[in-house]
């Protein structure tokens, strides 16, 4: 088992002040890893699905769903939205990353909410949905490289 | 348009090898926020757009999950979406999300339970 590091920096000059902004976050017990590049993001292209040009890891664990899972691509003029799945192949809080913007997902880790992201009308609703690894990336604007990295281990 | 510089790296040691992922870029913005907000077990106002595109990249600072529910306004209609920012986790919120490709109103940020301290890094 390993731990799972994550580190984003942000720093910005305006006026003639300075900003950084840097935190560290850590997932331990990690039992394995995957890592994946998808270098022509196509439409209906997948990072996990068997679609033509995808990247899937559909078949290579046996995980209810990942424990994390972090994307970014840094294709100037490239605009690229990712759609997470579920089990059931149904798509939860698509979203739009421009260059350079990481997402990164988590799931229920034992205590605590039980899934990994939820979209819906009902502003009470929580994270239930988990994420089995399987999200398909489409070219909004360009056709660029997306890169992910998942880890894995028992989710609630 | 001034740029914020944003530099990721994700890794890990299987045991076999170092499996890392790490990008450096720039993104324009006019502000730059960070700040810390303590949140309850229901949902509360952390963040609003002002009308302006923003990134919000948040750090759970406590032991317990974080809910983080993003807002799409359409007329009277609300569309949520929910992401879970675990105990010691970080998640980004991006300005953009849905099927129909909106910038977020509002981001509100609930505890799982108790209380929770989140940190958080405005890019507007």
């Amino acid at each position: 088992m390993a731990d799972f590091t994550i580190t984003i920096a942000v720093t910005g000059s305006m006026g003639g002040q300075s900003f950084s902004w840097s935190r560290t976050a850590t997932v331990a017990n990690i039992d394995a890893a995957l890592y994946g590049l998808n270098s022509s993001v196509q439409t209906n292209s997948g990072l996990g699905s068997d679609s033509a040009g995808g990247f899937s890891i559909d078949g290579h664990h046996d995980y209810t769903g990942v424990a994390v899972a972090c994307f970014v691509h840094n294709n100037p003029g490239t605009i690229i939205k990712i759609n997470p799945i579920d089990t059931t192949g149904t798509v939860y809080a698509s979203v739009i990353m421009p260059p350079n913007v990481p997402m990164i997902y988590y799931g229920g880790a034992g205590a605590g909410f039980t899934g990994t992201f939820n979209s819906s009308n009902t502003a009470t609703d929580t994270p239930t949905v988990d994420m089995v690894g399987m999200i398909s990336a489409e070219p909004l604007i360009g056709s660029g490289s997306i890169a992910g990295l998942y880890g894995l281990k028992p989710v609630s | 348009m001034p740029n914020a510089s944003i530099a990721f790296s994700a890794s890990i040691n299987d045991g076999t090898e170092t499996k890392s992922l790490s990008n450096s870029g720039t993104i324009s913005c006019t502000q730059l926020v960070s700040g810390s907000q303590t949140v309850g077990n229901t949902y509360e106002v952390f963040a609003t757009a002002y009308g302006n595109p923003s990134t919000v990249i948040i750090y759970n600072t406590g032991a317990v999950d974080a809910s983080i529910r993003v807002t799409l306004q359409s007329g009277a209609t609300n569309a949520y979406h929910f992401l879970n920012c675990i105990a010691g986790g970080m998640v980004v919120v991006p300005c953009m999300w849905g099927d129909d490709n909106k910038v977020w109103t509002n981001l509100h940020a609930r505890s799982d339970s108790g209380t929770v301290t989140l940190d958080y890094c405005i890019i507007r």
